[in-house]
């Protein structure tokens, strides 16, 4: 009989270094959108998904129950101008994203997002990179197009993707459908006139501040102050999270400052399609890349 | 769902003081997951960056270790599925390539659980109590899974010896 612990420890023996770098895990755990800056070193065109799993961020604690100050039509219209897509339609969003970092980095990318009923495609633009990923609603696998190689890559998620799971509006149209919302007044961004709709959260971060046009009552901005979302390609355990738009995303009972992000949302384009056989297709992300085949 | 009974503190340094005792295990067991050690440090300093921003969600800090080495092992497997450069030469299954090729083909040839139980095993040097709290399988499960990894390890061992 051949023992394999040694033949075992031959083939991976004890590593030479006896401690690690804790700092290092710190400054890690402090930026993890630095995440995607240190897999680049070994991957160049890779999944972005961490990176749209920000827009968890704009997350809020749905658990309020903040009074209402404000006149409730301007909160009813703002909700029906973001009512959640019937069966048959398509919503489009076009976002850009920016966020600020508790020391003073941040970044901008540009996220499209194209939601049937069956299936999803989100594109995203960030630092000079384009990725390309999309799936079905209802599973934890999916496609990623690697450019430069024509190829779609095997993904997983590490949730099953929900329709409400991708749409960074849905958790603002369910706080405003079950009152955890106020009207903060008119105010103006980028000589745009908007309503302020606050979004608290008592006890429980995050809170938001959501901007609708004074007229149309159409999206325009979410603003939100938080710690960066947890949801990306690592599926790390969490027994204790609340599930938002592209992830996971740990409460937080009093967030220390040093961990808080800015996250500003702002709406270009928020668009019911309809299910035409045109509009179909830019959901299947295999339909927009008809000549690449799975690696 | 509610908010963790630990003092943040508490969890932090417990997740600390483990990194501290136990980071040569960590970063052996993501070795030979990730078959490079650079790798395999990364999957750790991560894995250990993650568990600090989401220490929130422990409640008992006696679970500090397997929640530890679950975190690790997931951010692993994820690591491994992860889409890779094409231009990037194909790592080996375990460890850097060298001596026994036999076994270590027949290791790399194992199923994904019998290969993280053998690993959690022998380079982690977890019980079977712990393994199967890591994997979240039964310990009677995690004793015939090491078994059977042992025989198909042994047996490449033999075939080694007889050539």
């Amino acid at each position: 009989m051949h023992d394999v612990r040694p033949v075992l420890d031959q083939l991976v023996p004890q590593p030479d270094e006896d401690a690690g770098d804790w700092n290092d895990v710190l400054r890690r755990a402090a930026d993890p959108l630095a995440l995607v800056a240190r897999r680049r070193r070994h991957v160049p065109a890779r999944v972005g998904l961490l990176a749209a799993a920000i827009a968890a961020a704009v997350g809020v604690a749905l658990t309020l129950s903040a009074p209402w100050r404000g006149a409730p039509s301007v909160l009813e219209r703002a909700a029906a101008a973001i009512s959640a897509p019937a069966g048959n339609q398509i919503l489009h969003e076009d976002v850009v994203v920016k966020w600020l970092a508790p020391h003073g980095t941040g970044g901008t990318m540009k996220l499209q997002l194209w939601l049937g009923s069956r299936r999803f495609r989100v594109r995203k633009e960030h630092d000079g990179q384009t990725t390309d990923v999309g799936g079905t609603i209802g599973k934890t696998a999916g496609l990623s197009y690697n450019r430069p190689y024509d190829v779609f890559d095997p993904v997983s998620f590490p949730f099953t993707i929900a329709r409400t799971s991708l749409d960074p509006a849905s958790f603002v149209r369910s706080a405003l459908a079950s009152g955890r919302a106020r009207n903060a007044g008119k105010t103006s961004i980028a000589g745009r006139q908007v309503i302020r709709i606050v979004l608290d959260a008592h006890g429980l971060s995050p809170a938001a501040d959501y901007f609708v046009d004074a007229q149309t009552y159409e999206p325009v901005r979410i603003s939100v102050r938080a710690v960066a979302p947890n949801a990306s390609p690592l599926s790390v355990p969490l027994a204790d999270a609340i599930e938002l738009p592209y992830g996971y995303f740990p409460r937080m009972a009093k967030p220390e400052p040093h961990f808080l992000y800015l996250f500003v949302y702002d709406f270009t384009s928020y668009t019911y399609l309809p299910s035409t056989a045109a509009n179909l297709k830019l959901t299947d992300i295999r339909a927009a890349h008809p000549g690449a085949k799975i690696a | 769902m509610g908010v963790s009974a630990l003092p943040r503190d508490n969890v932090e340094s417990a997740i600390e003081q483990t990194y501290r005792q136990d980071f040569p295990r960590f970063l052996r067991l993501a070795t030979a997951m990730l078959g490079d050690a650079d790798r395999g440090r990364d999957a750790v300093q991560e894995a250990f960056a993650r568990a600090l921003r989401s220490r929130e969600t422990l409640r008992d800090r006696q679970r500090v270790g397997g929640w530890l080495w679950k975190t690790v092992v997931n951010v692993c497997l994820a690591e491994k599925r992860r889409p890779r450069d094409l231009a990037t030469t194909p790592e080996p299954e375990t460890g850097p390539a060298g001596e026994w090729p036999e076994v270590r083909a027949a290791v790399a040839a194992l199923p994904e659980r019998q290969r993280a139980v053998l690993f959690l095993r022998h380079y982690a040097d977890l019980d079977y109590v712990q393994i199967g709290d890591v994997l979240g399988i039964e310990r009677g499960t995690v004793a015939a899974t090491l078994h059977a990894a042992h025989t198909k390890v042994r047996e490449a061992i033999k075939e080694a010896h007889d050539a």
